[in-house]
């Protein structure tokens, strides 16, 4: 028997580890550890398992199959990429915060029953809110606590998906569910679907990315929604509705992204797009959709990485982020515009490099099942992927209309090196795309690279270069938000806490000042209730004991008659 | 963007249009459209910025500020 661990062990492990190790250490030590979980998730074979007893329920730890292999190969790479572009780094809170949050991503792609999947949710949950608020800035750390919220809130959501499945079947096996099958696959439905960003539960994403550490949005823009495409993958295959939301999703990214102002902000609505395509392809379900939808998150993860690091190189040098402010820099940092160049062209698509092997297997997959609309609404999205990612992004950073401003300090090599590696391995899969079919859950016949296919391309990228630049100055920063569905917690909460708890609060308030000005009354009533008579009657002076005081013979009068009252009662009365 | 850029990319282009009818056919209902994918990537990405600015113009777009003022 040979012993296998679940690759989530090592970087767990490495987290509760990393802080220990000397601090001159821990860059390189960080590195360790992904590269355990990858030469792990590597090597297991397929049908490999690793339970655990827990109370009297049987946990299945880790599960392989091929397609959770796809996924834990590029989890794992990304995250041994992301530790070297965070080399310099010195945040251990961060390194030990990705560590854990990859932990969790890992063991949602092995998890072979809930509740481990349930726990490995919220540990990704707790640790990437840190990447956002290590940023320390007060912005930070607001949408940071919103992200929170609605991830704690999707985690909840899953749980009570959970309670129902185990209710009703006494299981807690991972298994897909049918199309439509039971409640608890609409709630576990909608705990994912918040974390695949599928609008209008999406608004979280484009909320917190663009506020992230520089090296945190890397780890962010890699591992929660594609582990999430995984659990839809995993569960969820053939369920029409995705289909629908999944082109809703493509182009409603698409539509934000000409909005956005802030770089990072455009790449994350243009996860969103993105992932619509992994979303449709899981509600076609085919063979062929599933394996586009893996291959394109596999791509997916490694050139949206690459974007992400060119933005942060951004950020990092200038201290800036917003379009409006950016321009001209691109003599700076001639080599990180050329690799984030090879991001831009392998999401937009461009032969030869992996965009175009793998998101092209959906678009297929919905050609083949004779869905046009959804074929070409896709393509539709495309056209806005290179618009925004390819054109606008680039252009009004690095070329356009000169900013003036400059470099406050150097690019990091390990932030070049780490965007080199992406490029490197964003071009190998474009050129040779059997090795990345070779890993794919279904047998594949599909061949990107015919005729057909290369016209399409060629003519859809150099019209909308074309379209672009006629119009490039409509595309340009514009300092200011576009609303999105956070308006609901962001806007509308306000409102409705102001009037169901502040309004609410006030009446208690007022009872409360009613209830304490009686009390108060009566207990001087009690205490001397010639002050308060004299202070009625009297207002214009203040009261004085020798004046408005009875005269004590009263008091002895009084007390007489009353003695002689009742002895006279008790010596004759009855 | 200089001359020879144009040159090359209007090369390409037509190159890409020959190819269409030489190889061969793609699927869908499209597929013996000429120039179908040019005018789709132009039209469609002209359709993209419009449609978004004005939905942006009209009903989305806010002052910077905005969620502060509370």
């Amino acid at each position: 028997m040979s012993f296998e661990l679940p690759p989530f062990v090592f970087l767990i492990l490495g987290g509760l580890i990393l802080p220990l190790v000397p601090r001159k250490l821990r860059a390189a030590t960080f590195l360790l550890f992904p590269a355990l979980a990858l030469a792990a998730v590597w090597t297991h074979p397929d049908g490999a398992v690793v339970s655990a007893e827990f109370f009297k329920y049987e946990l299945t730890l880790m599960r392989v199959d091929a397609l959770s292999r796809v996924f834990g190969i590029v989890l794992a790479l990304i995250t041994l990429i992301g530790g070297i572009y965070s080399y310099h780094l010195e945040d251990t809170g961060q390194r030990v915060a990705a560590l854990l949050y990859s932990g969790g991503a890992l063991g949602v792609a092995f998890a072979g029953d809930f509740l481990t999947l349930l726990v490995c949710w919220e540990v990704m949950a707790v640790a990437s809110t840190y990447l956002i608020w290590a940023r320390r800035s007060q912005e930070a750390l607001r949408a940071g606590m919103r992200y929170l919220l609605v991830h704690l809130f999707g985690g909840g959501v899953l749980l009570a998906g959970i309670g129902v499945y185990f209710h009703t079947t006494g299981s807690l096996v991972l298994r897909a569910f049918e199309p439509g099958e039971s409640l608890a696959g609409w709630l576990v439905l909608l705990a994912v679907a918040i974390n695949t960003a599928i609008p209008p539960l999406h608004s979280w994403l484009a909320d917190s990315y663009p506020k992230a550490t520089v090296t945190g949005a890397v780890f962010l823009s890699a591992l929660t929604t594609k582990s999430a495409v995984y659990v839809l993958a995993r569960l969820f295959p053939g369920w029409e509705i995705l289909i629908y939301l999944g082109v809703i999703m493509a182009l409603y990214g698409v539509v934000y992204a000409v909005l956005a102002n802030d770089i990072r902000q455009i790449l994350a609505y243009h996860i969103i797009s993105q992932v619509g395509y992994m979303v449709t392809g899981v509600g076609i379900g085919t063979a062929l959709a599933i394996n586009g939808t893996a291959a394109h998150a596999f791509s997916h993860i490694l050139y949206k990485a690459l974007l992400f690091m060119g933005a942060g190189v951004v950020l990092y040098v200038t201290g800036k982020s917003k379009l409006s402010d950016l321009g001209g820099l691109g003599r700076y940092m001639p080599l990180a515009v050329g690799l984030y160049m090879v991001g831009a062209f392998s999401i937009s698509g461009f032969p030869f490099f992996n965009g175009f092997i793998s998101k092209s297997i959906i678009i297929a997959s919905a050609g083949e099942e004779g869905r046009y609309g959804v074929e070409l609404l896709l393509i539709l999205a495309s056209v806005g992927t290179f618009l925004h990612t390819g054109l606008k992004l680039p252009y009004w950073t690095w070329f356009g209309r000169d900013s003036g401003l400059k470099p406050m300090r150097k690019i990091p090599p390990n932030m070049l090196l780490a965007m080199g590696l992406l490029a490197f391995l964003c071009t190998l899969f474009g050129v040779y795309p059997q090795l990345l079919y070779q890993w794919l859950p279904n047998p594949m016949e599909y061949q990107p690279y015919t005729t057909a296919h290369l016209v399409e391309t060629t003519q859809l990228l150099i019209f909308t270069f074309v379209a672009f630049w006629l119009m490039r100055l409509k595309v340009q920063g514009d300092a200011r938000i576009a609303l999105d569905t956070d308006w609901v917690y962001r806007r509308l909460a306000p409102l409705l806490r102001w009037l169901l708890v502040e309004k609410v609060n006030q009446v208690f308030d007022g009872c409360q000042r009613a209830t304490d000005r009686v009390t108060v009354w009566g207990v001087q009533l009690a205490s001397n209730p010639l002050e308060v008579w004299q202070r009625h009657q009297l207002p214009t002076r203040p009261f004085d004991p020798d004046k408005d005081r009875f005269p004590v013979g009263n008091s002895i009068v009084f007390t007489l008659v009353l003695v002689i009252t009742i002895a006279l009662f008790a010596l004759f009365g009855g | 963007m200089k001359n020879w850029h144009w040159m090359l990319l209007a090369l390409v282009a037509v190159a890409s249009l020959i190819a269409q009818f030489v190889g061969e056919a793609g699927h869908g209902p499209w597929a013996h459209v000429p120039a179908f994918w040019a005018l789709f990537g132009f039209l469609g990405c002209a359709l993209i910025i419009l449609v978004s600015k004005a939905i942006g113009k009209y009903f989305l777009q806010r002052r910077e500020d905005y969620y502060d003022e509370l």
